[in-house]
């Protein structure tokens, strides 16, 4: 587009006043340049139709998730089991749809947190500076020192793994990149003149961080949060193969993969469905991300 | 499953089994360990004093029809550990074990019956051929004297002598003295002849001397830590040992002057170390190797219908079983022997969950009817009674929780006077026949009114001791999940893990392994009375009573005997599998029959 747009958008919050002033907004630009990515498009079919699968799994299936029968052990895939039975002869498919509930929660919740930890964190150490912002990354840099499998391994087997205390670790562990994202936005953010315009108006800081300063650092706090999505799914994958994530009966795409490890070449199906719904949702996933970051760029405003 | 067998160290306590220090390992561990050490005192040739020479073919597999032993050619046997060292007194792993099974020779083994057999000695001592003294005490031991050392010295009672002193030298690490330490004197009567002198009587004795380390070899010193031989060991065994490369393979090679006459039929026997089963078994389909040891029940499928490739899998001796907790399992009285566990304490809830459970379903369905259904602590071996196996009557269970007063709630969980019965169910993690059995288990309880909930741990938590803070050591769990055995003689196993004494409490900084907290005083007079008699008919007898009072307190539930599973490629011929002992106890009756 012209660089007009770019000039008139550049010093503006994006908040709902200079919305409704623009022809387009920015969020307007964003949908139409998000709609353009088409891969991103595809992601967002996949999770809206995983995750509905997965709400409406009593629906879907007319199998219990952990209703065993040992009659029908690793039954390959039939009309009846369209996706064959696991070793205790229960249906694949209700286990993936019921283990997309676990897996797909752990992934959202879990990154919702870190989220709302990290951009806490890098807020108040971009906008305060000076030794706040010196002790919150020092905080940071200790956080990402820690080999987090092994505090994980060590949380799990002390708190017990239940979906929530897995949601708390992995979110607790996983929160320092977007507060580094969020404290470099910020650092940049706050000389610029609209902010100190706001400043010279009197705004206090908890207005100027959540009406100004945020909204422009939104960008990457998304991407990396639909980037955490795919890393706590497989987080919480890795636990369980190593019997530490999830208890059974309960399934979770993870501990249904590690199940499926010494009998992948007699029943294949046991590996392929979950190891490919894992797959399709980081892959998913990760095109909306892309998608989002290429929408939210304030450098591509004017560029398309 | 590989490293959980490195619990066992810990359980050195129980080694009444402890003839060689492998076999102590055993007795109590914590887990599967089909081949566990405990199998037995080392040696090697099957049939030591009578036997003629065909070898006791007893085939494990259908396949090729076994004729004569053909002499000559070199086994390959993968294994996914390496032994730290090859000296069976400061080593503890089953490989190990393995590996030495082929080198070293010991006085009385166990043969695959239960038998004790003699190897280096003449014959086994017992009251009626003047070897034991009417109290015990004194042990008369006759020795072969045709056996030579592989480096061709006469091997003699200095020998035994020497290894007393070996196990004895605080110098040494050793992995346990149970047994020897009730030693008062060995002494060496003659060039054959060895008289044992306990101070107190010591059931056991038989397995005592299991592996016999040469005295010459040592330049005199009994302080063997750092010994060469550690790693190049000479033994008395059907093969010498050739060569080791670290992180490769360990070979060894045909003793010509094995004192079983026409015995070991192979040149010579590779043990190549690879980094884990399943590198074995691939080596073992593209016949890279011969055999792979110690293979895990879940992988027995994988060789179904195999033209080349036979699953070696025999119930062992471990019995797989739930561990049920007499007292509080939390508050300040957790643990406390003379608190009562809410729900467990009831002895019809315990009756109840036995007869909920479909112990043949596990086995013939998660173990491919390939093992047997567990109904004792010992089951097999001369100390073994005949117990029937517990019906599976769903139908009587909840009858029994009924007329208990244990009535169901709107969710189907019984409960009565204010105790739900709903109840932990831990195991350890990651271990993937164990969860399926525990979902088995528990949508068969659920149907009978007991909920469990499945709270697994790692296993170095959940077999851990008082120090470690763990459950079955404090007596904060509900119920767990895990194998463990008795060895060849049951003494040290059954008394530790069920006379009154052994209940671990604050008092004896956690001793003993009685985790269920049982107090029967008819069943501790009946452990103590078999440990204290020579008789081996009145300790039997004995051993029915007590074992007879463990399956009725049901404060154990026997699932299934584990398995032993190898595998090897069908032309491997002439190998017995001996519960008591690992993998390769035989190896001189092994022959390839290609």
């Amino acid at each position: 587009m012209s660089t007009a747009a770019h000039a008139r958008l550049e010093p503006v919050a994006v908040g709902a006043a200079s919305m409704a002033t623009a022809p387009a907004g920015p969020w307007t630009l964003a949908w139409r340049r998000f709609r353009r990515h088409h891969l991103a498009l595809a992601g967002i079919a996949v999770i809206t139709i995983l995750a509905t699968a997965s709400i409406l799994a009593n629906v879907v299936s007319p199998y219990h998730p952990t209703k065993t029968n040992l009659l029908e052990m690793l039954d390959a895939p039939t009309a009846a089991h369209p996706m064959g039975t696991d070793e205790l002869g229960r249906d694949l498919m209700a286990r993936i749809l019921h283990g997309g509930r676990v897996s797909l929660a752990v992934g959202v919740l879990a990154v919702a947190l870190a989220v709302t930890i990290g951009s806490t964190v890098g807020a108040i150490a971009g906008y305060r500076g000076g030794w706040v912002d010196n002790l919150l990354m020092r905080l940071v840099d200790f956080m990402i020192a820690l080999p987090s499998i092994f505090v994980l391994i060590l949380l799990a087997t002390i708190y017990g793994t239940s979906p929530v205390t897995l949601i708390l670790v992995i979110g607790g562990l996983r929160w320092m990149g977007t507060a580094r994202q969020v404290r470099g936005a910020f650092l940049a953010l706050r000389e610029r003149e609209f902010i100190e315009a706001a400043r010279c108006l009197g705004a206090s800081p908890a207005r100027i961080i959540l009406r100004h300063l945020l909204p422009n650092a939104v960008g990457p706090i998304i991407v990396a949060a639909t980037l955490g999505i795919s890393g706590a799914i497989l987080t919480e994958s890795s636990l369980s193969y190593l019997g530490l994530g999830i208890q059974p009966p309960v399934a979770s795409w993870g501990n249904m993969l590690r199940n499926a490890q010494d009998q992948m070449t007699r029943a294949p199906w046991t590996a392929i469905f979950p190891g490919l719904m894992i797959f399709l949702t980081v892959l998913a996933v990760n095109y909306v991300g892309d998608g989002l970051r290429d929408a939210l760029d304030p450098r591509k405003v004017g560029t398309d | 499953m590989t490293t959980k067998r490195t619990y066992w160290h810990r359980l050195v306590g129980l080694a009444a089994v402890a003839g060689a220090p492998a076999a102590f390992i055993a007795a109590c561990g914590g887990d599967a360990a089909p081949a566990s050490p405990t199998k037995a005192p080392e040696a090697q040739k099957p049939e030591p004093t009578k036997a003629p020479a065909p070898a006791a073919t007893t085939a494990p597999a259908p396949a090729a029809p076994a004729g004569a032993p053909k002499t000559g050619g070199t086994i390959k046997i993968a294994i996914y550990q390496e032994p730290a060292n090859l000296n069976p007194f400061l080593n503890t792993q089953t490989v190990g074990s393995v590996v030495r099974n082929a080198i070293l020779g010991g006085l009385i083994r166990p043969n695959p019956k239960g038998e004790y057999v003699a190897d280096l000695a003449a014959e086994v001592p017992s009251t009626q051929n003047g070897g034991v003294s009417a109290d015990g005490k004194t042990v008369t031991i006759k020795l072969r004297k045709d056996v030579k050392w592989h480096d061709g010295k006469p091997f003699t009672a200095a020998d035994i002598k020497f290894t007393y002193g070996v196990i004895m030298d605080p110098t040494n690490p050793v992995t346990s003295r149970t047994g020897y330490r009730d030693l008062e004197s060995v002494t060496v009567k003659d060039d054959w002849t060895v008289e044992l002198k306990f101070k107190t009587f010591y059931a056991p004795f038989l397995t005592l001397f299991g592996v016999i380390l040469p005295a010459h070899a040592f330049g005199g010193s009994t302080s063997i830590e750092k010994a060469e031989y550690n790693r190049k060991p000479i033994g008395t065994g059907p093969y010498k040992f050739v060569e080791w490369v670290s992180g490769d393979h360990i070979t060894v090679a045909r003793n010509p002057d094995f004192h079983v006459k026409g015995k070991p039929y192979l040149d010579q026997v590779i043990f190549r170390i690879t980094p884990s089963r399943e590198v074995g078994i691939a080596q073992l389909k593209t016949g890279e190797v011969d055999v792979v040891w110690n293979l895990i029940e879940a992988q027995i499928p994988e060789f179904d219908g195999s033209k080349d490739i036979d699953v070696w899998a025999h119930p062992g001796l471990g019995v797989e079983r739930l561990i049920l907790n007499l007292s509080q399992p939390s508050g300040d009285k957790a643990g406390d022997p003379a608190s009562k566990h809410p729900v467990l304490s009831d002895p019809k809830v315990r009756e109840a969950i036995e007869l909920g459970i479909n112990k043949k379903v596990i086995v013939d369905k998660l173990l491919y009817g390939k093992t047997t259904v567990g109904s004792s602590p010992i089951a097999t071996g001369w100390a073994a009674p005949k117990i029937p196996v517990s019906e599976f009557a769903p139908d009587k269970a909840k009858k029994l929780l009924d007329d208990a007063g244990w009535k169901p709630g709107s969710d189907g969980i019984r409960a009565k006077d204010g105790a739900k019965a709903t109840l932990t169910y831990q195991t350890t993690s990651g271990d993937k026949l164990r969860e399926l059995a525990q979902q088995v288990i528990q949508e068969q309880l659920k149907d009978i009114g007991i909920a469990l909930e499945i709270k697994n741990i790692p296993s170095a938590s959940l077999l851990g001791t008082w120090g470690d803070n763990a459950p079955r050591a404090k007596g904060t769990f509900d119920i767990n999940m895990w194998t463990t055995n008795p060895g060849i003689d049951p003494h040290a196993h059954l008394f530790i893990y069920y006379h009154s004494s052994q209940i671990p409490t604050e008092a004896n900084k956690g001793e003993g392994q009685n985790y269920a907290r049982l107090k029967d005083p008819d069943l501790d007079k009946a452990l103590e009375e078999a440990g204290s008699v020579p008789d081996q008919e009145k300790r039997r007898a004995a051993y029915e009573r007590a074992v007879k009072a463990i399956v009725a307190s049901r404060v154990h539930i026997f699932l299934y005997n584990r398995l032993d599973v190898d595998g090897a490629r069908k032309y491997v011929q002439g190998r017995t599998h001996n519960p008591w002992d690992n993998l390769g106890w035989d190896l001189d009756s092994w022959w390839l029959n290609k």
